[in-house]
């Protein structure tokens, strides 16, 4: 048997969990998210103008748990803010979060991990060039083609095209890799329209 | 098993949750729990009522609908929401889209549906 109290502490408990799992938000918007969700849980509970607390138990179950609401805020929350961002460690994370929503999601994610690994492959191969100049260079080759990369045995039909110029070649790519990535993701978040006008409309972000 | 993909249905009620939900406030000013019963009452769209608020949240973001708390006779606040003019117009155009949609898959699927009603629901 439960009494109102204990549906209170339940609702109470309810919304913690909500409130909780949007703590990234400003207090402002989290403040108005709880108050929303605590509103329709109250009046959905009502019956005579009194909280039943079987139909509080009903309510909170038909809503959900309170951590895929929260999640669901956050993905368009994240995703503004990344399509006004060029940090590709935010926009990996807010396209990451889409990927688990759709399929649509997913490709736009795998497009930032080909670029940003891209990237830094080409980053480690201008750093690491002074330590192992045998084998890291700009190889070409009959039986490889074209291929930049860490060779551990040397293909003897293989030659290296760049030599000392491959670190600054290397970093240009590998920045031209960044930015490239950053931009179309950047592009194609707003162009989504999940995260419109969202980061505009708040002047905190 | 001949059942319907669970993930292909919620999908197709994701997809459709915010036509659904622009059309609601078609006529005017509701808040939340009025929106979701309108819903309940008209389509088997909702599955968990807690998706309706982070998409009214977006839908705001993006400037379709306004919202504004009102105190209520039984003394806690609700939110209201309307339609912009960016709203009705995004409204018009989805449900314009969607009934050519429908009626063009409403004839591919006939035969599927065995030919037991030519004048039933198409989805």
């Amino acid at each position: 048997m439960t009494t109102s109290n204990d549906s209170m502490q339940l609702m109470e408990y309810y919304l913690g969990r909500l409130r909780h799992s949007i703590a990234g938000f400003p207090p402002a918007e989290r403040d108005e998210i709880v108050a929303e969700i605590r509103s329709h849980i109250t009046e959905r509970s009502l019956i005579d103008g009194v909280v039943d607390p079987r139909r509080v138990r009903e309510t909170l179950e038909a809503l959900g748990r309170p951590e895929e609401i929260a999640s669901q805020y956050q993905t368009d929350a994240l995703l503004a803010r990344a399509a006004g961002s060029r940090s590709p460690w935010l926009l990996l994370r807010a396209t990451l979060r889409w990927a688990m929503l759709g399929a649509k999601g997913f490709g736009i994610f795998m497009i930032a991990v080909t670029g940003y690994v891209m990237a830094a492959a080409f980053f480690l191969c201008a750093i690491l060039k002074p330590f192992f100049p045998e084998n890291i260079g700009l190889w070409m080759g009959p039986a490889t083609g074209l291929s930049m990369g860490f060779h551990a045995a040397r293909d003897p039909q293989a030659w290296e095209l760049l030599g000392h110029w491959l670190p600054p070649v290397a970093m240009l790519l590998g920045l031209l890799a960044i930015l490239g990535t950053t931009h179309a993701i950047r592009a194609l978040i707003r162009r989504s329209g999940r995260a419109k006008l969202r980061w505009r409309a708040d002047p905190r972000n | 098993m001949n059942h319907p993909p669970e993930n292909w249905e919620a999908q197709v009620r994701k997809g459709c949750l915010e036509l659904a939900i622009l059309a609601a406030l078609w006529r005017g000013r509701l808040y939340g729990l009025e929106i979701l019963r309108l819903l309940e009452d008209g389509s088997n769209l909702i599955v968990a009522e807690g998706t309706v608020y982070p998409l009214l949240s977006r839908l705001k973001a993006e400037g379709l609908i306004e919202s504004e708390w009102v105190e209520s006779e039984g003394g806690h606040p609700r939110k209201y929401y309307w339609l912009t003019k960016a709203g009705r117009q995004r409204g018009a155009a989805m449900a314009g889209f969607w009934a050519e949609f429908a009626a063009s898959l409403g004839t591919l699927i006939q035969p599927l549906l065995g030919g037991k009603s030519r004048h039933g629901k198409a989805l």
